[in-house]
């Protein structure tokens, strides 16, 4: 099974490796619900980030699966009405499973531009969701001032995450 | 040939399937104002101790992380001087921090005495995971004497209104919020409006007509019709402009709270 590290290293502690990446998944949302980790103000969408992390290469119904649990989640202990999260994390996990297996994801800076085209979609079908049963909103100006700066953010930190992993492990296999 | 078909085509189906299913959930829990909140106290309840833990752990991975970047600036300068700074650095901005808090909970304290109401200072433990929706967790619940729809307030201004309560923890959907609207009027002249949220720390200010009149810097405070007191400061119009139809104004309220950054609230208890 073709792995990300990251959750490999999880897999070795929990045997079962949905498990093991749902736990990924419950990290981010702890992550997401405090609000520790921002860049001027912004605080990136961990929840996405999670997504894009243990999704499997080469295999989209996995993307679906974690997507749907992720929504489900989110729809759980959200504020929002239900489906909310159900819709746009499904779509968010399929995407990124898609994403990587057009994308060459094994070097840092694609997966921050999975990260961000995958946060840019969910804010997207957000919008317009919010549009269709919520309240009228201007998705282009929202798409602007809010999800675009929430999608650099999460690109930025995941890039930083990846980086001090990648240092991390060099440090260990060099001793 | 449909076997063939329904084989290569699978996911896209399945993903179809159930984004029609969920669009039909929403669409249902949309019109019957479904709240997961209510029905879930369970979830959270497990959830509030993992929360708790994260707020700790991540309080000291602050400290740590700060600590290792003053090692990091301090490195050039030779080993003695290098302590020296860290520890005086490192006890500066625990000062610092306790005088900010100290600062914060003095004002807090002042409003408080000057409030009518009797209330209850809660901390902030957590947000919402939705970037759409502005809801933040507090640290006050049903043992606190907290309700329903209790206003939520800061020395500044609004927060929130309480539209959840469990135990330990109350849930306040922030004024910024889709769902938020409270009636206000603009200070200045009086004109009264509903003050509904934009997302993105944006309120917005309706049901004023384009001879109302309403400036940009104009302070917008809640009328006393609902469920806030009269009088508390809402926040500052930042843009007016005419409607489409020609008949209304387009008013764009920012909040005086930073909802990205408070910590401390009060929750004003009803008499």
């Amino acid at each position: 099974m073709n792995l990300p590290t990251f959750t490999s290293r999880i897999f070795l502690i929990f045997p079962n490796s949905m498990l093991s990446r749902l736990f990924v998944i419950f990290v981010c949302f702890l992550l997401q619900s405090s609000s520790f980790i921002s860049i001027f103000n912004i605080q990136p969408n961990f929840i996405l980030i999670g997504i894009v992390i243990v999704t499997l290469k080469n295999d989209l119904l996995d993307g679906i699966k974690i997507g749907l649990f992720a929504g489900l989640f989110q729809d759980i202990i959200s504020y929002g009405t239900f489906g909310m999260g159900l819709f746009t994390k499904t779509l968010s996990g399929f995407f990124a499973a898609l994403l990587k297996k057009q994308i060459f994801s094994d070097n840092i800076l694609s997966k921050m531009l999975i990260v961000f085209l995958v946060t840019l979609l969910d804010g997207a079908t957000s919008l317009i969701l919010i549009n269709l049963f919520y309240t009228k909103v201007n998705i282009l100006n929202a798409l602007y001032s809010t999800t675009l700066p929430i999608a650099i953010c999460s690109g930025l930190i995941l890039g930083v995450f990846l980086l001090f992993e990648r240092i991390l492990i060099g440090y260990v296999v060099n001793k | 040939m449909w076997r063939k078909f329904l084989l290569k085509y699978k996911v896209y189906i399945i993903l179809i399937c159930l984004l029609l299913i969920f669009t039909i959930v929403l669409y249902y829990s949309v019109k019957a104002e479904y709240r997961s909140f209510g029905k879930s106290s369970l979830v959270l309840e497990i959830i509030y101790p993992w929360q708790k833990l994260t707020l700790k752990l991540f309080g000291g991975l602050k400290h740590i992380w700060q600590t290792g970047i003053y090692f990091v600036n301090l490195k050039k300068d030779n080993d003695r001087l290098n302590k020296e700074l860290l520890m005086l650095r490192e006890e500066n901005n625990k000062l610092m921090e306790v005088m900010k808090e100290n600062e914060r909970l003095k004002s807090l304290l002042d409003y408080k005495k000057k409030v009518n109401f009797k209330n209850k200072v809660a901390m902030v433990i957590g947000r919402d995971i939705n970037d759409y929706f502005s809801v933040i967790y507090i640290d006050v619940g049903e043992k606190d004497g907290i309700k329903r729809d209790m206003p939520v307030i800061t020395y500044n201004g609004v927060v929130g209104r309480v539209v959840d309560v469990l135990s330990e923890i109350s849930k306040v959907l922030l004024i910024t919020d889709y769902n938020s609207s409270i009636s206000g009027s603009i200070q200045r002249t009086r004109c009264v409006g509903s003050v509904k949220g934009r997302g993105n720390n944006i309120c917005e200010m309706k049901h004023l007509s384009v001879n109302d009149d309403v400036k940009v810097n104009d302070l917008v405070i809640t009328s006393g019709d609902g469920k806030f007191p009269k009088g508390l400061v809402i926040g500052e119009v930042i843009n007016v402009s005419e409607s489409l139809d020609g008949m209304s104004l387009n008013i764009l309220v920012k909040p005086t709270v930073n909802v990205l950054k408070i910590e401390e609230v009060l929750v004003m208890l009803k008499e």
